[in-house]
């Protein structure tokens, strides 16, 4: 037990001075270094510093002869605040404390209001998706201070501070998943102590300059390329020209987030189809529709390692794509050899079904010449295609397109002859393919002209499903003859037959190419008849 | 005149052939069916699809004079719903012949514009029947189709 007799020191513990009052704008905290002279030494000696604005803090000090004392001075007026000093020392037998001597002192620092600063944050960078803590680092802060958080897309979200000392501040963010990469702005905006400003009367709020942090936006999930419900994905595959190539396409994207933009990249010559209308006799090429996660393609010409490429964005601005490669095989390095008759004959067509009998100018030495009906002699041309390879798994289509045929009061419209397709080469028929023109001759005729010009067009088409013939190329053609009769016309033996001309093919055989029309398609509106 | 008589004596015969070949079908070396729409507004095109298929173990000449979309080596009957045959229409001048073979099981399929022969233009029901016969059948035999029934809505 300690038993110690208080000693009034007053008389000999004198302050005798006071000194480095330092004045920390920053932090609003004055320091007052006070040095005191006792007669004895003591353990513990200290000071108080009281400041009329009321903020206080006590300091202990560690010598014989002075302490040092730190007060927050709220107030901007001048003022006078006193020291006390104080000393103790305890032994067995004394007791003895304060020195009883107040010196006053008159504070003439003023309050500035105070700019914050952020010196760092942490973390230093926000992941979209996430809710954290954020750390605000610095000084000026006050400790009623308001954050300010923005970013260009709106998708950071944040509440005032959970805490506010004049250095640090920690504020609840969270990030939204569609946050894009961006820069985050921060600021904090400085109330002083109280949250009046640093002022007595207030002040002015100081905002602090920004600083940038930036979000980590969600990556966008690899695609993947799907053919066949396949995924190929960087997996190289084969079809045929024509074939019907359904893309679509497979990701799986982050809760919140949802595609924005996609589309394809595909390499080659490719449509969306090939379209035959029966009724109307019309062909009209598709062009694809590419812009969606799935598309339909038809590939037109063969190619090696042909890109496929699907690509998409989020509503985040992250993209990402998939690739692949298409090897197309189809025919190539054939041609179509037309072999034409040299010129025009007549005919008596022998009645077959219900096909009258009749005399007629003929391109060719070719009539009908039996019931049941058939065809006897040799065609006005004939088109057969050699050459080809590649051309496995498939079969020969013929279009045949009337460009002009006038005779008498007919001038043909431009258009399909007869039907789509003119014929198929495969186990069906052989690989010929024959026309010839004829006109009936009536006995009341005396002279007629017939002009015929027309393009035979080869496509081929693969086995495969829901395939579409390809063109691979065409031969223009043609005749033009004239059968004259003087009297009793009704016997074929009383009509001549010329050409006028050359019949036959007109130019060479013309590859299709991308380049062409409709990318090499016969295409049509309607069938070549009569106006 | 002598060649419109003669053209007419040919057909009867062939239509008396025609009934008969429906009422007793022997072997036959094709068949022949048709398909299409079953109704159309008026003014539509009325095209059919037709199937001949070689059933014998041979190749079948298919030779066709085509006319404007139509196979003149095809016997039509189109009739209206009183059973009365459809007014045709002029057939066009001009045409183009084309030898065609068809190898044993294969099958030949064309589309066939009928409206462009036959005037189907009135509102009311119309049969339409085929009938061909093959080079190679020394019988002659005229093999009918399966009768299509197109109504043309008022």
């Amino acid at each position: 037990m300690i038993i110690c007799s208080v000693l009034p020191l007053a008389a000999q513990c004198g302050i005798y001075a006071i000194e480095d009052e330092y004045w920390d704008n920053s932090n609003a905290t004055l320091t007052v270094s006070v040095t005191a002279q006792c007669p004895q030494s003591f353990t513990y000696a200290g000071a108080h510093v009281r400041m009329p604005s009321g903020a206080q803090d006590d300091e202990t000090g560690n010598g014989t002869q002075f302490a040092q004392a730190v007060a927050h001075v709220s107030s901007a007026a001048a003022e006078t605040g006193y020291v006390h000093f104080w000393a103790e020392e305890e032994t067995e037998l004394q007791c003895w404390e304060n020195s009883q001597e107040w010196f006053y002192f008159d504070h003439w620092h003023r309050l500035n209001d105070l700019t914050p600063n952020i010196a760092t944050t942490a973390p230093t960078s926000f992941s979209a998706g996430s809710s954290f803590t954020l750390h605000i680092y610095g000084s000026g802060f006050g400790t009623h201070a308001l954050v300010t958080i923005s970013d260009p897309s709106g998708s950071v979200s944040y509440s005032q501070p959970l805490s506010n000392s004049p250095g640090q501040i920690d504020v609840p963010v969270a990030v939204a998943a569609v946050a894009p990469a961006e820069s985050v702005t921060v600021t904090v905006t400085s109330r002083g102590f109280d949250g009046s400003g640093f002022l007595s009367n207030g002040g002015n709020s100081s905002t602090s300059p920004s600083i940038n942090i930036p979000i980590s936006p969600i990556p966008a999930p690899a695609p993947r390329i799907l053919f066949g419900g396949n995924d190929v994905t960087g997996r190289p595959q084969s079809v045929a020209v024509g074939e019907q190539v359904a893309f679509n396409s497979s990701k799986d994207l982050p809760s919140g987030l949802v595609a924005t933009s996609e589309g394809w990249t595909i390499q080659g010559t490719f449509v969306g189809g090939y379209v035959i209308d029966p009724i109307y006799d019309s062909a009209t090429v598709l062009v694809p529709t590419v812009t969606s996660n799935f598309t339909t393609i038809y590939w037109v010409y063969p190619g090696q390692n042909l890109q496929v490429q699907y690509s998409y964005c989020m509503n985040n601005n992250q993209c990402n794509q998939a690739t692949t490669t298409f090897n197309v095989s189809g025919p190539s390095g054939g041609t179509m050899t037309p072999t034409p008759y040299s010129g025009m004959t007549l005919k008596y067509f022998v009645p077959c079904h219900g096909n009258p009998s009749g005399n007629y100018m003929v391109y060719g030495d070719i009539a009908v010449s039996g019931s049941p009906c058939k065809v006897t002699g040799t065609p006005g041309i004939s088109f057969i295609t050699s050459g080809y390879s590649g051309d496995s798994g498939g079969k020969y289509v013929f279009v045949h397109l009337i460009n002009t045929d006038n005779y008498k009061a007919c001038n043909s419209y431009p258009g399909i002859d007869g039907r789509y397709p003119y014929q198929v080469n495969d186990d069906v028929f052989g690989p010929r393919v024959t026309d010839s023109p004829s006109n009936l001759l009536l006995s009341t005729d005396r002279s007629v002209t017939r002009s015929f010009n027309a393009t035979m067009y080869v496509m081929w088409q693969s086995n495969a499903l829901n395939s579409i013939p390809v063109p691979l190329g065409y031969q223009t053609w043609g005749f033009s003859g004239t059968a004259t009769c003087t009297s009793s016309c009704d016997l074929i033996s009383n009509w001549t037959a010329t050409a006028n001309g050359i019949p036959g093919p007109f130019g060479g055989f013309v590859q299709s190419t991308p380049q062409q029309n409709f990318s090499g398609f016969p295409t049509w509106s309607s069938q070549s008849v009569c106006r | 005149m002598k060649k419109v008589i003669s053209s007419l004596l040919i057909t009867v015969a062939l239509f008396a052939t025609l009934k008969q070949a429906e009422a007793s079908q022997p072997q036959a070396m094709f068949t022949i069916a048709i398909d299409g729409p079953t109704q159309v507004a008026p003014g539509t095109p009325v095209k059919i699809v037709v199937r001949l298929k070689n059933t014998s173990d041979r190749e079948l000449s298919v030779d066709t004079f085509y006319v404007e979309g139509l196979d003149t080596f095809f016997i039509y009957d189109v009739r209206d719903q009183a059973g009365k045959p459809v007014p045709k229409r002029k057939r066009a001048e001009a045409g183009g012949l084309r030898t065609r073979t068809l190898k044993a099981g294969e099958t030949l399929e064309e589309g066939i514009l009928i409206s462009r022969e036959f005037q189907m233009n009135q509102p009311g029901q119309y049969s339409i029947q085929l009938f061909r016969s093959v080079p190679e059948d020394a019988s002659n035999q005229a093999i009918a189709s399966n009768k299509l029934v197109v109504t043309v809505t008022p």
